[in-house]
């Protein structure tokens, strides 16, 4: 895995994780879980980080290895949620080809930790069961209470 | 092309260290909190429902 990634496991409460893109150039990624309004909600953010600190959470930058971007995101939500097993993440596509990615990168991480993990997709205002295969504009990840009590 | 790869990574490395992404962190956050407030500010009154209920146990996926 990315050396940045490791470095990020390792710093502070798995609110913020980087790592580099490394495709037809080299960009430095972010995902951040920053809290909401909502009690124990988080929202996810997955932006191209710039040396100013600015996040660019629309960038398409099309580097070539967008299956690697969104298997560091799906670990870092696992990650984060170790730290806050409370918590509900929310993750919001801003376009179509988004939900598509989020759509893949989470039912292929589905079939590793399904049991442990509560993916609800939300069409319009109703949620149901993430289903692989369906485009959801928001996803919300949770961890199975039942899974807590070892 | 991996000469060409392999400067592009110093490029990028170059600024990514530890100390700076510390000195940079609260600007990070705070930029990152911006983006998030204002896309939570468009969430509706279904959606926070939802949230509650599934805050309170009534929401499961069993799959």
């Amino acid at each position: 895995m990315n050396e940045a990634f490791y470095e990020s496991i390792l710093s502070g409460k798995h609110m913020m994780f980087w790592f580099e893109s490394i495709g037809r150039e080299s960009i430095i990624k972010a995902i951040l879980f920053r809290p909401t309004s909502e009690p124990d909600t988080y929202k996810m953010l997955l932006g191209d980080l710039d040396p100013d600190g600015s996040i660019n959470v629309e960038s398409r930058s099309n580097n070539g290895d967008t299956e690697k971007v969104l298997s560091i995101a799906a670990r870092s939500i696992v990650f984060f949620l170790s730290d806050h097993p409370e918590a509900k993440v929310v993750i919001e596509a801003s376009t179509e080809s988004r939900a598509r990615l989020y759509q893949i990168a989470i039912g292929r991480e589905m079939e590793d930790l399904g049991n442990y993990l509560n993916i609800l997709g939300f069409h319009g205002e109703k949620p149901e069961a993430f289903q692989s295969g369906k485009n959801y504009k928001k996803i919300i990840v949770s961890l199975k209470t039942d899974q807590l009590n070892f | 092309m991996k000469a060409r790869v392999a400067d592009q990574h110093d490029t990028a490395a170059s600024w990514l260290t530890a100390e700076k992404l510390e000195e940079l962190r609260p600007i990070i956050e705070a930029n990152a909190q911006a983006i998030v407030d204002k896309e939570v500010a468009a969430w509706t009154p279904e959606f926070r429902a939802a949230l509650r209920k599934l805050r309170e146990g009534g929401i499961e996926n069993r799959s």
